[in-house]
């Protein structure tokens, strides 16, 4: 996938009384392969919301959503499944991790899916992420903001033409956030996907081509 | 251990449900297949033909009233009788017995001395005889009669007079071997045959001979005219078909052997292998109720995850992969105990009724094989589509 094109997209929600200054709803805007986007937004402007639409969770929304030219509120749920394996990536904002799973164990979980990343790989993410040490910890055991960076892990380990973000470091002090981001960049750099990270202020340190305002 | 399988089943699984349904399923699947079992080894016992299309027949003579004494026509069967009792549906084949119009006396003699006595044939067409031999042939000229005697004459003299007057016992094979002098008489002639016993009969309690002799010898020696039958043979395919009674009753027919009651055996016997097989059955179905019911729960429970792993790209049926291995293993289970049980359950009913009956011959196994096959098909593909279709309604919900 090189391209997602947002064609005058409203959450349903917004539909009485729509919002005139965003920069995104009802607006035509594209997202490029190979380009880092960052969405900012104060609480409750449909950041969420919008990482929803984009994943195909929710389709509350009027407008178009189009993978290339695709709509994607046509896809099927097996085609939704292989976007999902090998071009659409996730960080959710509630992370969806499994809390009676280890942490090895989620992103395990998604590599035995994809096959995409090898054990050393896994471990060396953690290493760089700064929690090695919680390897074989239950997600239940661990801090938000450690969750926060398996979560992290776990969404890189598949191919990737987009990586949604939404808040991935809100609640990472600021040396982790910037070790996330290093190995974001890093891997976005080595194979060109697109990242788009909304923040409520607090974002991930990138070199983000645009910024937009929702 | 598959973190899928971790993730899905162990954490939500309830045990209690599970073992109700494995201890129901075994005793809904052990009643099903112990009662075909049954019924396949004890139901043939019951049908006196081998074939596998079970053909009953039904030998019968018109009750001997007082004025049978007088009016020996009203024994008889009359061509207009014997033509409507054709006609009707239960009677698939109607044979009459030709009785002997000539003097017929049997003896042995064995060192210039011997007995004789004197007695009677009959004869009935081919196709209703149970003994099937290359020998039951006569043609005009053959010196040797071929002869079939009923099975209880000889067991009656083995198990009645023999016994009693300590004697040796006669084996079929010994009569067989026996030479008999039969001299026929009558039209002024007067002959002697060899008899020779070929066979016995279940079904025909009667002296038989082949019917090419008694139509050659009635013409040869006859002393009288043809008469009508006092005894027919009826072919059916359900002597425990009411409508026989009721016809037989109104007619004032007797059933000559008590192939009546062993059709009513034989309902009975289907009736009591219906009731416990549908029993069976419904234990079953509440079995896999429970089952499907418990699958949905665990499911419901994990709903949240399934979303999840939907999100994450797992296909439906790699998430319903482990809710269904978990069944097809449980049912495996279950219908490996319900054969086990119910083959030891044979071990020992076979033995017993070999003791009441020696005669018994058991079939074999095949029959609760298959059922418990096919039980364990039926059950694993309800229970598959039931979690296949679920998993699929929550991994839509996602979209």
């Amino acid at each position: 996938m090189q391209k997602i094109t947002l064609q005058g997209v409203l959450p349903l929600v917004f539909q009485s009384a729509p919002p005139r200054d965003s920069g995104v709803w009802t607006r035509d805007i594209s997202f490029a392969r190979g380009q880092l986007y960052l969405v900012e937004a104060a609480s409750g402007r449909g950041k969420t919301s919008l990482c929803s639409y984009l994943h195909g969770s929710r389709l509350d929304y009027s407008g178009r959503v189009l993978f290339d030219d695709e709509d994607a509120a046509r896809l099927s749920p097996a085609a939704w499944g292989k976007i999902r394996r090998s071009s659409l990536g996730i960080i959710f904002q509630g992370l969806r991790l499994f809390p009676e799973l280890t942490a090895l164990e989620n992103v395990r979980l998604k590599n035995r899916l994809t096959g995409f990343r090898d054990e050393r790989w896994i471990r060396d993410a953690f290493e760089r992420l700064g929690i090695a040490d919680k390897l074989n910890a239950p997600v239940a055991k661990i801090s938000f903001g450690q969750q926060q960076r398996v979560a992290l892990a776990r969404g890189l380990c598949q191919p990737l033409d987009f990586l949604l973000m939404d808040e991935p470091v809100s609640h990472l002090d600021e040396e982790n956030s910037r070790r996330a981001g290093e190995l974001i960049l890093e891997e976005a750099t080595r194979t060109g996907f697109a990242v788009i990270a909304t923040s409520i202020g607090k974002h991930v340190e990138l070199p983000y081509h645009q910024i937009l305002h929702l | 251990m598959n973190i899928i399988r971790k993730l899905l089943l162990y954490k939500h699984l309830s045990w209690t449900q599970l073992t109700g349904f494995f201890i129901a399923g075994l005793a809904g699947s052990g009643i099903v297949l112990f009662g075909v079992q049954a019924w396949a080894d004890v139901h043939p016992f019951f049908s006196p033909d081998d074939g596998f299309i079970r053909k009953d027949y039904i030998v019968i003579t018109k009750k001997i009233t007082t004025i049978g004494l007088i009016d020996k026509q009203a024994t008889l069967f009359s061509p207009n009788e014997q033509e409507q009792l054709r006609a009707q549906p239960f009677a698939d084949r109607v044979g009459a017995f030709t009785a002997s119009r000539f003097r017929v006396s049997a003896g042995i003699e064995a060192g210039g001395t011997g007995f004789a006595t004197d007695m009677f044939f009959e004869s009935v067409a081919d196709e209703f005889v149970d003994v099937k031999s290359d020998r039951w042939t006569f043609s005009a000229g053959d010196d040797e009669i071929p002869i079939v005697i009923p099975r209880n004459y000889l067991n009656l003299y083995n198990f009645g007079f023999a016994r009693s007057r300590d004697l040796p016992r006669i084996s079929e094979s010994v009569i067989e071997m026996l030479h008999l002098t039969v001299r026929v008489a009558g039209n002024g002639k007067n002959d002697t045959y060899k008899g020779k016993i070929i066979g016995f009969s279940n079904r025909l309690n009667t002296i038989l001979v082949p019917e090419t002799f008694m139509t050659w010898a009635n013409n040869y020696y006859g002393n009288s005219a043809a008469g009508n039958p006092a005894r027919l043979i009826v072919e059916t395919r359900n002597p425990a078909d009411k409508e026989i009674a009721r016809y037989f009753q109104e007619r004032g027919y007797e059933a000559e052997n008590d192939k009546l009651n062993d059709g009513s055996v034989v309902w009975f016997l289907n009736l009591l292998t219906t009731f416990v097989v549908g029993i069976g059955l419904l234990i079953c179905a509440l079995a896999l109720y429970l089952l499907t019911i418990s699958i949905y729960l665990v499911i419901q429970k994990n709903s949240e995850k399934l979303m999840t792993l939907s999100l994450l790209g797992y296909r439906a049926r790699e998430i319903a992969a482990p809710y269904q291995a978990l069944v097809v293993i449980v049912n495996a289970v279950v219908a490996a105990l319900a054969l086990g049980g119910t083959l030891v359950a044979r071990s020992f009913y076979i033995p017993f009724l070999t003791r009441i009956w020696p005669e018994f011959a058991p079939g074999n196994i095949f029959p609760a094989l298959l059922c418990g096959i096919s039980l364990f098909l039926l059950v694993c593909l309800l229970n598959i589509v039931a979690v296949r279709v679920r998993v699929r309604k929550i991994n839509t919900r996602s979209f």
